[in-house]
């Protein structure tokens, strides 16, 4: 039996994703529309004794908006998106402490015709600032249903759902005033309909205004949105370690045991080194995406979120991005993948590309082992003033010229290849509301499965992929005795003397080269692969490795193959290349073309090249 | 106009009893009508 379709419409902050999910529960596919990047919400009407689908549009101020959000919405509803069939009946979500500002959309919805019903939502809020509303006038003025409910407590929610049961039951009000109506005409519709439902203006929503006068003051907003990101920043770097750890030593656990149950051979290698290995590497992130996630779900909840883009949005316009660029960019030092997902946000697709683009610059969480790797090893741990070293400022320094760049690449980007007309940016400032516990540990939990989908399902095949370059032919093993011999005679090895004509002049040898190949599938299987190569067992044990690099001679030359130059020249590298599958794939399904990832793709590569080849030349000068 | 950012731009209004943000040079470029009789 084919389910009836429901179209939840609203614009945004008015609770209409929470009505979703607390109509839907946990049934709730997600994914993108049809050749665009406006994400696509449908789920089952839970408890029904019927099949309903409800389709939870993206959020409007008006129908034929100018943002691709918008435009889905008129699409969908005029049944032009391919694969999209019209929904049978319509559920307008209206905020009830903004209804001067809701019936617009809910007159532009009854004049399509459709059967349909109006959701009021926070109308808790109404009466907590001195409000009232006839709900029962309303639905006579209106010609529709139209009921009270509280998302978050379930509130009236029952009652909806005994009505979306019999959608056609609806009935379909006749306006006759299409979209030829003008907005001043329409607002004038919705001051009368106020009138004569007697909905008056609400008290002030003194709470709000307390807080904004604190948060937004021009000295004390400053520093508490220093102090919010520092302490997100802290949180993805902290709070995860244990969690991390705690993976990190069960994948390795695991790991044991496999070797120890499966007789030695290919497969017992396969599972181990390339299966568990490449499992292992997604998971490890997953705490910090957790938190990430988390703190982003909360600052948008309660309504922190709008007011940081509305602090840093003059930053931000000086290179042609937005305020809300902000958060995805700061996100992608977890890591670049929730980062870009992040910029849906940027309802500009010009500003939204721009993000994209220059996201995989900002210092992502995957960096870490390969900075710490190299910094621990040639970096002297000298304290220049108090508890503050050389090797925490070179850290530091890293981060710098990957954020530094990102901004300079958007305003190149802005002013090139995305040169064109500024979009008007417009925000909501919603006011602020406590969050849900129900509703965040929801929201975590998709963002979070979501991410290991994506994420590492890529990250797991590359893996195994590089564990057959690394290992194939299997003979050479034998034969050659050393690890490094049986990398050298390997696949990979191949293509690391390959390419050593183009990297030589970076400092770099083939087994880099090695370790750059594996590294496009993700930064840190350089360090792995690097362990590989040079016979260390266990690739977290950066001491013997540390050690392993600094005593690795060139055989022509008779000098070591690792020095300060060639290891900031390789750091250097790493700040700039795009060396991530999952974000290239990401980047591509976001910006809805492989166009974008291949621009930043070449673009970053040619960065990277020159970058480190200036640095290896220069430094040289200082250290030879 | 409610107030500016802390950096100056954009600006806070409030309207139709929600709080809108919009950047400076956009004002320049807004159109206010009266759509119903003032109160």
């Amino acid at each position: 039996m084919a389910p009836v379709r429901v179209a939840l419409i609203g614009s945004p902050n008015t609770g209409k994703t929470t009505l979703f999910n607390a109509l839907t529960g946990a049934s709730a596919r997600v994914g993108n529309y049809a050749g665009v990047t406006v994400e696509r919400r449908e789920g089952r009407l839970r408890g029904a004794s019927r099949p309903v689908a409800i389709l939870d549009l993206p959020g409007t101020y008006a129908l034929a908006g100018e943002t691709p959000d918008e435009q889905i919405v008129d699409r969908v509803l005029a049944g032009t998106l391919p694969g999209e069939p019209v929904p049978d009946a319509l559920l307008v979500v209206v905020d009830a402490t903004t209804l001067q500002r809701g019936l617009g959309l809910v007159r532009e919805v009854l004049a399509l015709g459709r059967p349909t019903l109006v959701v009021l939502t926070m109308i808790d809020e109404v009466k907590a600032r001195g409000g009232a509303l006839d709900v029962a006038a309303l639905s006579r003025r209106l010609g529709v249903p139209v009921l009270g409910v509280v998302g978050h407590r379930g509130v009236g929610i029952e009652e909806l759902r005994r009505w979306l049961e019999h959608p056609e039951r609806w009935p379909c009000p006749r306006t006759g005033v299409g979209h030829r109506e003008t907005p001043a005409e329409r607002f004038a519709w919705v001051d009368a309909v106020c009138r004569e439902i007697g909905a008056g203006t609400l008290a002030r929503d003194w709470r709000t205004e307390r807080i904004d006068r604190v948060l937004l003051h021009p000295v004390v907003g400053l520093a508490v949105f220093a102090g919010t990101m520092l302490l997100v920043f802290q949180a993805i770097f902290s709070w995860a370690e244990p969690a991390r750890s705690w993976i990190e030593t069960a994948v390795a656990a695991a790991a044991r045991a496999s070797r120890r149950g499966l007789p030695a051979g290919w497969v017992a290698d396969l599972w181990t080194d390339g299966v568990l290995a490449g499992v292992g590497a997604v998971l490890a992130f997953l705490p910090q995406i957790v938190i990430l996630f988390a703190a982003l779900h909360v600052l948008n909840d309660v309504g922190y979120m709008a007011r940081a883009a509305f602090v840093v949005d003059r930053v931000m316009g000086w290179v042609g991005l937005q305020g809300r660029s902000f958060l995805p960019l700061l996100s992608c030092y977890a890591c670049a993948v929730p980062g870009i997902m992040a910029a849906r946000t940027i309802p500009s697709p010009r500003e939204r590309i721009a993000t994209i683009l220059v996201a995989p610059f900002m210092t992502c969480s995957a960096r870490l082992p390969v900075y710490t790797l190299l910094i621990a090893t040639f970096v002297p741990p000298t304290v220049l003033v108090g508890p503050i070293g050389l090797q925490g400022v070179t850290m530091l320094g890293l981060y710098a010229l990957g954020a530094a760049t990102a901004l300079v690449a958007a305003g190149a980007l802005t002013r090139t290849v995305l040169r064109g007309t500024v979009s008007v940016f417009y925000m909501e400032l919603p006011p602020y509301r406590w969050p849900t516990a129900r509703v965040l540990v929801r929201q975590v939990w998709r963002s979070a499965t979501a991410f290991v989908r994506r994420a590492g399902t890529i990250i797991l095949a590359v893996s195994v992929v590089m564990w057959v370059l690394l290992n194939v032919p299997r003979g050479a093993s034998e034969a050659g005795g050393t690890p490094e011999a049986t990398v050298r005679a390997s696949l990979a090895g191949r293509l690391g003397r390959a390419l050593e004509p183009a990297i030589a002049p970076l400092g770099f040898d083939w087994k880099i080269g090695v370790g750059l190949v594996a590294s496009l599938a993700a930064r840190e299987v350089i360090v792995s692969t690097l362990a590989q190569i040079y016979a260390v067992g266990d690739a977290d044990d950066f001491a013997g490795l540390s050690e392993a690099i600094r005593a690795d001679i060139r055989p022509e030359t008779g000098r070591p193959v690792f020095t300060v130059p060639v290891a900031l020249s390789l750091l250097v590298f790493f700040v700039f290349a795009l060396q991530c599958t999952s974000t290239i794939v990401v980047m591509a399904r976001e910006t809805g073309s492989w166009r974008w990832p291949a621009l930043a793709f070449s673009a970053m590569l040619a960065l990277a090249w020159s970058g480190s080849f200036v640095t290896f030349r220069l430094s040289r000068l200082l250290w030879q | 106009m409610v107030r500016r950012a802390p950096l100056g731009d954009p600006v806070e209004l409030e309207l139709r009893g929600y709080r809108l943000c919009l950047r400076l040079a956009q004002l320049g470029g807004l159109r206010v009508a009266l759509a119903g009789p003032s109160e």
